[in-house]
């Protein structure tokens, strides 16, 4: 782990089961504190009604996030993983991409769209209104923002990640 | 499925799993986990276990 020398225990002896052990427990971890900032940034905002306060959260997710993509990048880990798992999956990673940011584009133009319409309709008419121009306008923005952050991304990262590993096969 | 031939091979060297395990540079546990085949061992371990025992891979890892 060049990485980060200062917790490096290349010259001690390590017992590889104790490791590969040790290294599932680390997964797990991440998994948890992802699920808890997770949860803290929804109980904050439904509780507290405020987003000032979910700045540390969304930092932990994004920064833990973008290291593991950089680290696996940067060591061919990422093409590696996309390409056992096209070999195995119905679906390639590339479609799981599209269809996600798609998803993910298309429940927050809902969920913006039927927020304009409880909140600043009076009526059911110009509800459904406010419903239709919200949904509409927010399915033009968010859509592409979420394929560019899944599928866009990914196909980078999967781009950089073979270039590293044909490097390193030359 | 138990690895009877390393043990047995473990035997004749007259070494008990805690000396293996010393010399190969893991625990105690990891060894008796392998000989109940409960770990599968990496392909370095695998050999540096063949030379402390002066086995090939064959002799202890093939499965017929």
């Amino acid at each position: 782990m060049r990485w980060l020398p200062w917790v490096s225990s290349q010259n001690k002896q390590v017992d590889e089961r104790v490791v590969n052990t040790q290294n599932k427990i680390y997964k797990e971890i991440y998994m948890l504190i992802m699920l808890i900032c997770l949860g803290s940034v929804i109980v904050k905002n439904a509780v507290l009604d405020t987003d000032r306060l979910v700045i540390t959260e969304i930092v932990i997710m994004l920064a833990t996030s973008l290291y593991y993509l950089i680290r696996s990048v940067s060591l061919g880990v990422y093409s590696d993983a996309v390409e056992v798992h096209d070999r195995s999956s119905k679906f390639k990673m590339s479609t799981k991409n599209i269809v996600a940011g798609s998803l993910l584009g298309l429940g927050l133009a809902l969920f913006f769209g039927f927020r304009s319409a409880i909140l600043y309709a009076d009526g059911t008419m110009q509800s459904l209104w406010y419903f239709i121009l919200v949904f509409a306008a927010s399915l033009m923005i968010y859509i592409p923002v979420f394929l560019l952050l899944t599928f866009g991304l990914h196909t980078a990262a999967n781009k950089a990640s073979t270039h590293v590993n044909k490097d390193e096969l030359e | 499925m138990k690895n009877m031939k390393m043990k047995l091979a473990r035997v004749e060297k007259d070494l008990s799993q805690e000396q293996l395990a010393q010399l190969v540079g893991v625990s105690r546990q990891t060894i008796g986990l392998i000989e109940l085949g409960k770990y599968n061992p990496s392909l370095s371990l695998c050999v540096a276990i063949c030379k402390t025992l002066s086995k090939t891979l064959n002799d202890l890892f093939w499965e017929e």
